[in-house]
C-alpha cells in the first residue's frame, strides 16, 4: 500500500536513463536515414544532369553514363591489372619516400644542429614542384617502374618528414621532466615517450604520404611508359575513347578512396590501442 | 641532504634574475619539510636543483655526502603538480615506469606495486588506463609510482595544487597515512600555508626577489598527526605566524 506522497516521489533513475538513451538512439537513426536519402538524391540528380547534358552533346566530349559503365565493365580485367601496377608503384614510392621522411624527421627533431644545417635545403626542395622533376627521372631511370616509384617517393617524403618533426617536438614538458627525473637515457626517452607521443602525427603523415604517392605514380605514368592507369588514360585519349577515360578516372578515384580508408582504419585502430583519440592534420606540404 | 651557498641566476632581458640567493638548507633524515612562499620565490627552482634536474650557478648540493650532479632516481622520487601518467600505459605499467627505466626487475616490484595501490585505496584499477580515473586517483597513482622503489627522499612540487579543496584536504590526510608506512624523507613545495602547517615537521618560509630562506618554523604537532589539529588554536597560531613571515 503506497501513500499519496510516495506515489508523487516515485522516480526510477534506471528507467529515466533508458528513456534518454532510447530517445538519442532514435534521433541518431533518423539522422542517418536522412543523410543516406539525401546522398542518394544528390547521386541521382548528378547522374540525371549528366545524362541530360550528354544527350545534347557529342559522345566524344561527354559520353552518357550508361556508355561509360559498359565501356568500363568491358575492360574490367584490364583496369584491375593496370590499377595493380599503379598501386604497386604508389606503395613502393610511399614506402621509400615515407620511411626516408620519417628517419629524416627523427634526425631533425633530435638535433637542432642538423635542423639548422638542413633547413634551407629542405625549404628549397619543398618549393620545387616535384612533378616537374618527373621527366628528369625518366632520363635517369628509363621507362620502367623505377621513375614512377621515384616521383611517388619524392612526393611522399615531405608529409611524413614534417609530421614526424612536429609530432616528436610537440610534447608536454612535464613528461620530459618525468623521464629526466627517472634518469632515462636519450634512447629510452625516444622509444618509451617521444615516438609513442608522436604516433598521431606520424600516422597522419603516413596517410597523406600514401595518397600523394598515388598522384606521383600517375604523373610518372603520364610522362613515359605504357603500364598503369595513367598510361591507360593517355591511350584512351589517343583512341578517342572518352567513355573509357571517364571509367579510368573513376577507378583511380576508387583506388584513392580505398587507400585513404585503409590508412584511416589503421590510424584509428593504433590510436585506440594507445588510448589516444587525437587525429591531427598538420601538414602544409604541397605535392 | 643539504645545500651549501646555493645560487641560481637566470638571464633576463639585459639584466639577470637572481632566482635563488645563498640558500643553505639542511634536510633531516626522515622529516617532512615544506617549502612555502609566494609564486615566483624560487621554490620549484630549488626543488629542481635538489632533484638534480637543473644545475646551480654557484654552490653545491650534498646527498649523503656526495655532490648531486644529475638526476638520482635511485635515491629520489619526484611528484609533480600534474599526475603526468602516460595515457597509453595501463595504471600498473605507469606505476612500474621508473622501475623499467632504471633497469630494475619488474617481477620484484609488482608485488610492492599491488601493496602500495592497495594502501592508497586503488585496488582494482591496475588494468585501467589513466583517462578512466579521476584527478585525485591519478595523483595517488603518481605517488605510488614515486614510492615504488623506496627512495630515501621524496620531492613533491605542489602535488595537490590542481585538485579541488575537498579532495586536497582528503589527499593530505592520505599522504600522511601513506608516508607513515615508509622511512622516506619528504620535501614538499606548496603555496598553501594551511597545507604546509598540517603536513610538516618543519616549514621553510622563502622570500622572493631574490629567493632566500627567510626562516624555518618548527611544527608544534607530533606524529602520528590527528586530522583534527587543524581546528586547534595552535594551528591558527602557526598559520598566522607563517602568513606574517610571507607578507
Amino acid at each position: 500500500m503506497t501513500t499519496h506522497k510516495e506515489m508523487l516521489d516515485e522516480f526510477d533513475p534506471r528507467a529515466a536513463v533508458d528513456a534518454i538513451s532510447a530517445r538519442r538512439l532514435h534521433v541518431e537513426r533518423r539522422e542517418a536515414v536522412i543523410r543516406w536519402v539525401l546522398r542518394a538524391l544528390v547521386t541521382v540528380g548528378f547522374v540525371a544532369v549528366w545524362q541530360y547534358l550528354a544527350s545534347r552533346s557529342s559522345p566524344l566530349l561527354l559520353p552518357e553514363p550508361y556508355e561509360v559503365w559498359t565501356a568500363t565493365w568491358e575492360k574490367r580485367t584490364f583496369i584491375v591489372k593496370e590499377g595493380w601496377v599503379t598501386l604497386q608503384e604508389g606503395l613502393f614510392g610511399a614506402l621509400y619516400g615515407g620511411s626516408g621522411g620519417f628517419f629524416a624527421g627523427i634526425l631533425i627533431a633530435h638535433s637542432r644542429r642538423a635542423e639548422a644545417i638542413l633547413n634551407p635545403f629542405i625549404i628549397a626542395s619543398q618549393s620545387v614542384p616535384k612533378v616537374a622533376l618527373a621527366p628528369l627521372f625518366v632520363v635517369w631511370l628509363g621507362f620502367g617502374t623505377a621513375p614512377k616509384i621515384a616521383v611517388a617517393a619524392l612526393i611522399s617524403f615531405f608529409p611524413l618528414l614534417e609530421n614526424t618533426v612536429v609530432g616528436l617536438r610537440r610534447i608536454d614538458p612535464a613528461f620530459v621532466k618525468l623521464f629526466r627525473a627517472s634518469g632515462a637515457s636519450t634512447w629510452q626517452m625516444f622509444w618509451k615517450l617521444r615516438l609513442v607521443n608522436a604516433a598521431p602525427y606520424i600516422l597522419t603523415g603516413a596517410r597523406i604520404s600514401l595518397l600523394y604517392s598515388l598522384l606521383g605514380a600517375i604523373v610518372g605514368e603520364f610522362i613515359a611508359g605504357n603500364r598503369g592507369l595513367g598510361a591507360a588514360i593517355l591511350d584512351a585519349q589517343g583512341l578517342f575513347k572518352t567513355q573509357l577515360m571517364f571509367g579510368l578516372i573513376m577507378s583511380l578515384t576508387m583506388l584513392g578512396i580505398l587507400l585513404y580508408g585503409l590508412a584511416r582504419g589503421i590510424e584509428t585502430i593504433v590510436l585506440r590501442r594507445l588510448h589516444m583519440n587525437v587525429q591531427v592534420d598538420v601538414t602544409s606540404v604541397t605535392p | 641532504m643539504r645545500t651549501e651557498n646555493l645560487h641560481k641566476v637566470y638571464e633576463s632581458g639585459d639584466g639577470y634574475n637572481h632566482a635563488l640567493k645563498d640558500v643553505n638548507l639542511e634536510v633531516h633524515e626522515g622529516e617532512f619539510l615544506s617549502l612555502v612562499g609566494k609564486s615566483g620565490c624560487g621554490k620549484t627552482t630549488l626543488l629542481n636543483l635538489l632533484a638534480g634536474l637543473d644545475r646551480p650557478t654557484h654552490g653545491q648540493i650534498l646527498l649523503k655526502d656526495s655532490v648531486v650532479t644529475g638526476a638520482r632516481p635511485d635515491q629520489i622520487g619526484y611528484i609533480f603538480q600534474q599526475p603526468v601518467l602516460l595515457p597509453w600505459r595501463k595504471i600498473i605499467d605507469n606505476v612500474l615506469l621508473n622501475v623499467e627505466i632504471m633497469g630494475l626487475s619488474r617481477k620484484k616490484h609488482v608485488d610492492r606495486a599491488d601493496e602500495l595501490l592497495d594502501l592508497v585505496g586503488l585496488d582494482n584499477v591496475k588494468d585501467l588506463f589513466p583517462h578512466q580515473l579521476s584527478g585525485g586517483m591519478q595523483q595517488r597513482v603518481a605517488i605510488v609510482r614515486a614510492l615504488i622503489h623506496e627512495p630515501a627522499l621524496l620531492l613533491m612540487d605542489e602535488p595537490f595544487g590542481a585538485l579541488d579543496a575537498l579532495t586536497r584536504d582528503h589527499m593530505n590526510v592520505e599522504l600522511l597515512r601513506i608516508w607513515g608506512t615508509t622511512d622516506t624523507t619528504v620535501v614538499f613545495v606548496t603555496h598553501d600555508l594551511r597545507e604546509a602547517a598540517f603536513l610538516s615537521d618543519r616549514i621553510a618560509v622563502m622570500s622572493s626577489g631574490p629567493g632566500m630562506i627567510r626562516e624555518i618554523v618548527e611544527s608544534p604537532f607530533d606524529r602520528p598527526r590527528n586530522p583534527d589539529v587543524i581546528h586547534s588554536d595552535e594551528f591558527s597560531e602557526l598559520t598566522n605566524r607563517l602568513e606574517g613571515l610571507i607578507a
